[in-house]
């Protein structure tokens, strides 16, 4: 159970004078449980690539098999593969259309063909699952919802059919801070308590290194690193001249190391980094590492 | 999925008909369509399909581009040609066979030498009208026609007919055509990542089908329409009165040969009607 790509093309518009080649050839195997954080300029083919993974798209060429359903193939049960693997689009709040919030995480369970006590069950959970009460704002029109709230419920639609794969972009953005680390929580959670496989495409480096366990960095189309968030990081001007930030905590690990301290690798987030400097100045217990 | 829609059917491009003023290219239609259904005689119709080869070659576009826009209509055209075909009235023609005369002639349909002149010409002057706009439309883009529009509209203002307001709508509503299919295709495959089903079932079903994807996109064009409107009054738009533009069209040297061109033209075809014969 995993994601294999094999030198994936994606023409958009092919003969025409609109003609654009939005991936080039792209390789790449996510493992079953893993998270990944997929990191790229604007119009690097990050969105492309994603869409390629629940079948919305269809390679110009190369192969595309998740879960064991080659996407681009005749007659692949694109039904099947977008139960398995969940898009979490981009704003997704702006994608709401039921009467109720219930209504609307109920429409995914739905077009399964599940059983009326099951979608119940499954919206229930799904919700709760997002931080929304079911009972207190189930009823209500997502419409009068604050943003953050029909952020979450439009996340639960897609959790509602209980995907092996969760692909979301850009899940933060726009998100204030609490809103931001709530998301990341979920995300988290969702992974450790049902193993679920995430890709989650981001902006925000201090966020992919606090919860990916592997980095993906695009350009012009091209998969161009796929290695641990500690590796992608330590290469900062490499990054730097595709465009890309490296994290905080990264920067400040190479302000430090210019000053001779000796920073250990990998030092991506604010906790590793307190506990390390704790330690350094002699103040931290034994179990910072 | 939608990606492949293409907006006015515009294709960019730098040749000499590109950069041709739109009003010029705007006028020089309009004449052009009045002349199509001048001609009269074949000599006319050849110099017109001269003007347009001439035309097509100096815009650059690929030829399947102009067939391809042939192609909706052909059924009209066939339609044409088969009504004025058989429902123009004269003389029958009539054809010898097994040795006898026979006139074409069975009940009310009859072909006449005149319903065969008039097919023919009423085909090539659909041709003609349909080759000469898409020169228009596929090498002037739809924001700078608006200009033209309103520009050539101006005197209009005089009565108060709300030239400006009018043209002002017609960019707004071009402007968001793609941005509007982008966020359909987007909201679209956001409910097929959620099992929705665009493309099967009878009519009922497939326009209950739509509602996921026509709700969000209504409160979407709202909220957009708000958010330009306020966007527009911070930035103290009020209306036409007063305002300057940024890109001034302007004519130049080709405008003045593409309309030398055009008169040329013109009075060819009405010398042709006027002393026809002479010229052939």
């Amino acid at each position: 159970m995993s994601i294999v790509i094999e030198k994936l093309t994606h023409i958009y518009m092919p003969g025409t004078p609109f003609e654009t080649t939005a991936l080039r050839s792209v390789s790449l195997t996510v493992e079953d449980g893993s998270f990944v954080g997929v990191i790229g300029h604007t119009g690097s083919g990050k969105s492309t690539l994603v869409q390629h993974m629940n079948g919305l798209l269809r390679p110009t060429s190369g192969r595309v098999v998740v879960e064991g359903i080659d996407v681009g193939a005749k007659g692949a049960d694109l039904r099947a593969l977008r139960q398995q693997v969940g898009l979490v689009f981009q704003y997704p709040e702006y994608q709401l259309f039921e009467e109720t919030v219930s209504r609307d995480v109920a429409f995914g369970p739905r077009n399964l063909g599940l059983s009326e006590a099951e979608v119940a069950r499954r919206v229930e959970e799904a919700l709760s699952r997002v931080g929304i009460d079911p009972g207190e704002l189930g009823a209500r029109s997502p419409f009068e919802l604050s943003g953050g709230q029909r952020r979450r419920v439009a996340l639960a639609g897609v959790l509602a059919m209980e995907p092996r794969v969760l692909i979301l972009d850009e899940p933060t953005a726009g998100l204030d801070p609490e809103g931001r680390s709530d998301m990341l929580r979920m995300m988290r959670e969702l992974r450790a308590r049902e193993g679920t496989t995430i890709l989650m495409i981001s902006h925000n480096m201090d966020e992919v290194a606090q919860v990916a366990d592997r980095v993906l960095v695009m350009a012009h189309g091209e998969a161009i690193l796929y290695d641990t968030p500690a590796n992608v990081f330590a290469d900062a001007r490499r990054l730097s001249g595709l465009g890309l930030d490296v994290p905080l905590m990264a920067r400040l690990s190479d302000a430090l190391r210019r000053r001779g301290v000796t920073v250990p690798r990998g030092l991506l987030t604010l906790d590793a980094m307190e506990a390390f400097i704790l330690e350094r100045t002699g103040r931290g217990g034994r179990d910072a590492g | 999925m939608l990606g492949n829609i293409t907006i006015g059917q515009y294709f960019p491009g730098e040749s000499p008909v590109h950069r041709l003023d739109p009003r010029t290219k705007l006028i020089i239609t309009f004449g052009f369509i009045v002349l199509v259904f001048l001609i009269r005689s074949v000599a006319g119709y050849a110099a017109v399909f001269l003007f347009i080869v001439a035309t097509a070659a100096l815009s650059r576009l690929p030829v399947r581009y102009l067939i391809k826009g042939l192609r909706p209509l052909v059924y009209i055209m066939l339609f044409t040609f088969v009504i004025n075909l058989f429902m123009t009235g004269g003389e029958p023609l009539v054809i010898s066979w097994g040795g006898r005369v026979v006139p074409l002639t069975w009940r009310f349909l009859h072909i006449t030498r005149e319903g065969v002149r008039m097919s023919v010409t009423m085909v090539f002057r659909l041709v003609f009208l349909i080759l000469g706009t898409q020169l228009l439309t596929l090498t002037t883009s739809p924001l700078t026609m608006t200009d033209a529009i309103e520009q050539l509209l101006g005197p209009l203002k005089r009565i108060r007919f709300p030239v400006h307001e009018l043209a002002m709508m017609m960019t707004i509503a071009m402007r968001f055509i793609p941005t509007l299919l982008q966020e359909t295709d987007r909201i679209m495959k956001a409910q097929m990542s959620r099992g929705a089903d665009f493309e099967s079932g009878n009519i009922v079903r497939r326009a209950r089908n739509m509602v996921p994807l026509l709700v969000p996109l209504f409160v979407s064009a709202f909220r957009r329409a708000d958010e330009l409107a306020l966007a527009m009054e911070s930035r103290c738009y009020r209306g036409g009165q007063g305002r300057t533009r940024m890109k001034i069209l302007a004519m130049t040297r080709l405008d003045l040969y593409a309309g030398i061109a055009a008169l040329l033209l013109a009075a060819a075809v009405i010398a042709d009607n006027v002393w026809g014969g002479m010229l052939l």
